[in-house]
């Protein structure tokens, strides 16, 4: 079947009959006296000139059909004129001689054309492979291509591509064709390529490395089933391929290096942008951790803390971990995270569960392999930075160990910056304390004290007016200037005793004196000023509720005192978790700095006091406006 | 005792012991390249496999080249005489390998 196959093929090719067309042509040139004749005028009777003839059909059977078909068709050919030299030429023993020399020139140039027609088809597969291989940068994509088109063009019809790990710790089966599942699935790479090259299936094989700069980093294995010395012949060509692969191999990792650097440098970047834009804790370590996650491929994270009250080491921030773990404490220099933080170097742990120092805790969890980091700033080491690998083992490399310690770095300053914002805050919060204290007895000063005394003081100026006693013509007048002039003294005194820190708002809360704040306004400055309250009201606390009375007591004295406005609305919004506040005016707007820093620049030293009392209550505050739209400024404030 | 038995249950667990995970990794890898590309019988390509990690210099540093060259005997002994009868058969019968 497989020859009737084959010669089928043979004969549905077009090649094939003209072939046939030829050397019909040939046999009649050979044996037919007319052609003789017509050549015998030129004086050539001897049929040389057929015999070479007979060399086309020998050189075009070698094109179309390779060697072999160069060959059978030479014997035919030579059979062919063998009748001539035998049974018809009178010259039987020239005619031999130029039969024989006719089949020693079609031998050359079967094997001449042969060669040649095996040279470029060389060329063709090394020029297919190299197109694919300058495809793509997907080395996955690539080899698994450049092993089917090496199949193709080779007529193979089984292979593998291994890669070698870039730590050489083993090889790594990447494309497979025709491959029995159990030298394919579960077994190591380096295993694999033992039993392929053991495999009583493939009777003929060839394996290469592939080499860039002499050095091996990978294996290409190709076999057939039965045995086959062509593929023998072609060891160079494989090796030429093998050491394109190579070169294409140690690029593509180049360039994932380099796109591998690149996004280390970004989550660096990252990593810095978070530990700046944040002060707290606990916005910034989480995110830090699951980058360092990220970069290193680990499943999980912990960061540990030293805290210094306890005397212990504590596990705040987890990712991927059970909760419970978060209570877990331990003393210095114990567990792993201890370890690292009294050595104050990085440790790579490849099975966490036979860890001399594991915390039981961890153990249970299922932690694999662990690398920890020391959290450092300057000399100061706050904690230990660890990823970690759930359910198999994953080393990590000298590479992911560099990373982290960089990150661990970062999360050194991170953690001394929120601590340092930390105490600024206590400061910070200290001292406005200490002022309000000093603005509350101010004010009562000024009100059961200068007040009253001023309200005396118009007292007697009223009963001077009013007594039998004679005075001067022109006193009444001079008393009635004191008394309007006492009157506008007490006002103001009032106002600023109120402004200082009205007792409405100890006494009624931040609604009714913002309310009362509003009606003031409206009264004093000729504004259109609106209060509006949204959901349910309610008593905040004092701190609350003094830090929102200032940003819009500031706010409302900035719409007075530059604003140029005709209506100015001051919303509160109370939800569950939060408020909500806005003061909206239509006045001139400006345009607001961008960074807090800018306002110190400019001397907005209001503005400064309005963001730092919204900062201290752990809110925001947000300034809208522009020139000729007004100005809006939201705070939000979590309660 | 064949081949990969040979290589699985003694000469690993035997360089993981002395050189640890990470270097014994390293060895077993340039050692399976050297019995792959060996072109001949399994035999051959063993020895070649314990040449490689005899003649390796982070073996030699640690052992010294008189017990590497008793390991060396020790491991290809393992295959026994039968395997080398075993082998020549095959590669008899094998064709081009």
């Amino acid at each position: 079947m497989p020859l009737r196959n084959h010669l089928g093929k043979i004969t549905s090719r077009r090649s094939f009959w003209i072939l046939v067309v030829v050397l019909a042509g040939g046999v009649l040139l050979h044996y037919c006296t007319p052609q003789v004749r017509l050549l015998a005028s030129y004086s050539l009777t001897r049929h040389a000139v057929e015999r070479i003839v007979f060399i086309l059909p020998v050189a075009g059977a070698t094109f179309a059909f390779g060697q072999v078909g160069g060959l059978v068709t030479l014997a035919l050919v030579v059979l062919i004129m063998l009748p001539r030299v035998f049974l018809i030429s009178p010259y039987p023993a020239d005619a031999f001689v130029e039969v024989i020399a006719t089949a020693f020139i079609g031998y050359l140039v079967v094997w001449m054309l042969g060669a040649y027609k095996r040279a470029a088809s060389r060329l063709e597969t090394i020029s297919a492979v190299t197109t694919v291989l300058t495809r793509s940068l997907e080395l996955e994509q690539i080899l698994n291509d450049v092993l089917d088109r090496i199949l193709e063009m080779m007529d193979v019809e089984a292979g593998a591509v291994y890669l070698l790990d870039e730590e050489e710790q083993g090889l790594t089966l990447i494309a497979h064709r025709n491959l029995p599942a159990e030298m394919t699935e579960g077994v190591s790479g380096l295993k694999s390529a033992r039993m392929l090259v053991r495999y009583e299936g493939l009777k003929c094989q060839l394996a290469v490395p592939s080499r860039s700069k002499g050095k091996i980093n990978g294996l290409l294995v190709v076999g057939n089933p039965d045995p086959c010395p062509s593929l023998r012949r072609e060891v160079e060509l494989v090796t030429t391929i093998c050491d394109e692969i190579g070169v294409v191999v140690e690029n593509t990792r180049l360039y994932e290096g380099v796109a591998r650097q690149l996004q280390i440098e970004r989550c660096v970047c990252e990593v810095v942008d978070e530990i700046t834009s944040e002060l707290e804790l606990d916005k910034v370590l989480p995110k830090v951790m699951q980058i360092a996650e990220r970069l290193v491929g680990a499943d999980g994270g912990i960061v540990a803390l030293w805290d210094e009250e306890r005397n212990v080491i504590t596990y705040p921030y987890l990712h991927n971990l059970p909760r419970e773990l978060a209570d877990v404490t331990v003393f210095k220099g114990e567990g792993l995270s201890g370890e690292v933080m009294t050595a104050g170097r990085p440790t790579v742990i490849d099975n966490y569960q036979t860890y001399a120092g594991a915390v039981p805790a961890f153990v249970q969890a299922g932690l694999v392999s662990v690398a920890a980091v020391p959290i450092v700033s300057g000399e100061r080491t706050f904690g230990a930075l660890s990823v970690l690998s759930l359910d198999e083992a994953k080393g990590f490399s000298d590479r992911d160990v560099t990373i982290l310690t960089g990150i661990g770095r970062e999360a050194g300053i991170a953690v001394e910056n929120a601590y340092l914002y930390e105490n600024m805050r206590f400061y910070a919060r200290r001292i406005t304390q200490a002022q309000e204290n000093e603005r509350r007895r101010i004010a009562r000063e000024l009100h059961d004290d200068t007040i009253q005394s001023l309200i005396v003081l118009s007292r007697r100026l009223e009963a001077l007016a009013t007594s039998d006693e004679r005075l001067p013509e022109a006193a009444p007048q001079r008393i009635r200037e004191l008394q309007e002039l006492t009157g506008g003294v007490i006002q103001r005194v009032r106002r600023f005793s109120r402004d200082l820190r009205p007792s409405i708002l100890d006494d009624l809360g931040l609604l009714p004196t913002l309310e009362e704040l509003t009606a003031d306004l409206n009264r004093q400055a000729g504004l259109q000023a609106e209060f509006r309250v949204l959901g349910a009201k309610r008593r905040l606390s004092s701190e609350v509720e003094l830090a929102l009375f200032r940003i819009a007591q500031e706010a409302l004295n900035n719409v007075r005192k530059h604003a140029q406005a005709t209506r100015v609305v001051t919303t509160v919004e109370l939800t569950d978790s939060a408020i909500h506040m806005t003061v909206q005016d239509d006045g001139r707007g400006f345009n607001p700095p961008t960074l807090t820093k800018h306002l110190a620049a400019v001397g907005n030293l209001g503005l400064i006091g309005m963001y730092e009392r919204a900062r201290l209550l752990g809110g925001t505050l947000v300034v809208e406006s522009k020139p000729g739209r007004g100005t809006k400024v939201i705070v939000n404030v979590p309660i | 005792m064949d081949t990969e038995t040979a290589i699985e249950t003694r000469i690993k667990p035997q360089l993981i012991n002395t050189f640890g995970e990470q270097v014994a990794n390293s060895l077993l890898t340039w050692a399976t390249l050297s019995y792959v590309t060996t072109d001949e019988g399994d035999r051959e390509r063993y020895e070649a496999f314990v040449r490689s990690i005899c003649f390796d210099e982070r073996v030699v540093s640690v052992w010294g080249e008189r017990v590497t060259a008793r390991q060396e005997e020790e491991w290809k002994a393992l295959l026994g005489p039968e395997a080398r009868l075993v082998d020549n058969d095959r590669i008899k019968n094998k064709g081009v390998t």
